[in-house]
């Protein structure tokens, strides 16, 4: 995907602008609380525009793939927060009393930063830690779910691929028609031109008798 | 194995309850074991409205109508599948995939009998009154008993909602795009 044609998410000229799709209609929403929407939309404009996608159908396609990468990115993202969670789970329960219930939220915010302060990462060198093994140990406690949550980035990438083949062939569609219609006229006339050369040689076979 | 007398209570009680009366009543008890719904095809009268402006739009882009109507239903079968997983991303994200609302529900539905409870424990208190002990013990072994069963369907619920959600959803992808290479 050519992320350098958009440069600009609001600048967007008259002839940019998409025309209503089927997901308008449906009124599904695309992000959760929490997303940003902005973001979402440029996205959008940039699919559209790469796929050059004009009519309801070719559109509705294209948000569905965006939608497909989007929930791609969200799983990778509740994947990341898992094994954070995880670890700071492990901290409080190992380093207790060093790290109170209370600096839970600051304590996930650097482990999801990957920023350890320097007191922290003296505390865990005392107790014999490292975060590497931290890190290890959480995804091995979390292992079902990081599954799980594989499986289900592994389902939409399979998703997307189908998303995307039906794409050209709803873009191809009349071409393809248009080529069937020409095949089976090709063929009509290939019967008529056998049975011309049919009937020419029985009309020889009766004038011959 | 039940014993007679048990067995023949149970026949004796059932007969108590002949289930939902009116029509509303069977139709919501008809609704009891539902999961998701998603197994379900779409109801094309309840979905009627919006049916029929995909269908149009459908219908001006070139579909022949027995296509669009396909491929119309296949859209809003993919999308309810999809609403469903946004519902259950955002309450695993919240950490409210099992239904506390339900439970809180039915600790409140118990309310009367934890008051009998509430009493069993101030005669084990005062032991100097000790009649109604029996039956108040009976009672508490019922409440703690339906909790637990309560929570714990609820937790089987929740484990079996979400796999199983997953399994209709890319069942209904796989369908909307075989239809619309079928085009």
């Amino acid at each position: 995907m050519n992320h350098g044609i958009d440069q600009d998410a609001h600048g967007l000229s008259g002839t940019d602008r998409e025309p209503p799709s089927i997901t308008d209609i449906l009124g599904s929403k695309a992000v959760l609380p929490g997303e940003s929407i902005d973001e979402y939309k440029k996205a959008r404009r940039l699919v559209i525009k790469e796929l050059v996608a004009k009519s309801p159908m070719q559109l509705y396609l294209a948000e569905k793939m965006l939608d497909g990468l989007w929930w791609m990115r969200r799983y990778e993202e509740q994947k990341r927060f898992v094994i954070a969670d995880a670890m700071v789970d492990f901290m409080v329960g190992r380093l207790s009393g060093k790290v109170t219930d209370e600096k839970r939220p600051e304590l996930m915010q650097l482990v999801l930063n990957d920023a350890l302060s320097p007191g922290l990462a003296d505390i865990l060198k005392k107790k014999d830690l490292t975060i590497e093994f931290v890190r290890d140990r959480s995804m091995a406690v979390k292992q079902e779910q990081l599954l799980e949550l594989d499986r289900l980035i592994a389902m939409k990438a399979k998703e997307l691929e189908g998303l995307q083949r039906s794409y050209e062939h709803v873009t191809h569609r009349k071409l393809y028609s248009e080529r069937l219609a020409l095949s089976v006229e090709m063929m009509r006339r290939d019967v008529k031109a056998i049975e011309v050369k049919t009937r020419k040689a029985r009309a020889t076979d009766h004038e011959l008798a | 194995m039940s014993s007679l007398r048990r067995l023949q209570a149970n026949r004796a009680n059932s007969k108590l309850s002949t289930g939902p009366a009116t029509r509303l009543g069977r139709l919501r008890s008809s609704r009891n074991s539902t999961t998701h719904g998603l197994s379900r095809p779409i109801d094309p009268v309840a979905f009627g409205p919006l049916l029929n402006q995909v269908h149009d739009v459908l219908l001006s882009e070139g579909f022949d109508p027995r296509q669009a109507q396909e491929i119309a239903l296949k859209i809003l079968d993919y999308e309810r599948n999809i609403a469903l997983q946004r519902e259950l991303h955002e309450k695993r994200l919240e950490g409210r995939l099992v239904d506390a609302i339900g439970i809180a529900d039915h600790v409140y539905e118990l309310q009367p009998m934890m008051a009998w409870v509430e009493e069993f424990a101030v005669k084990r208190l005062f032991p100097e009154i000790p009649e109604y002990e029996e039956p108040l013990r009976e009672a508490a072994k019922w409440v703690v008993k339906r909790s637990r069963e309560r929570v714990s369907r609820q937790v089987q619920f929740a484990r079996r909602r979400a796999p199983e959600s997953v399994r209709y959803l890319r069942r209904a992808s796989n369908q909307l795009i075989k239809a619309l290479r079928r085009l």
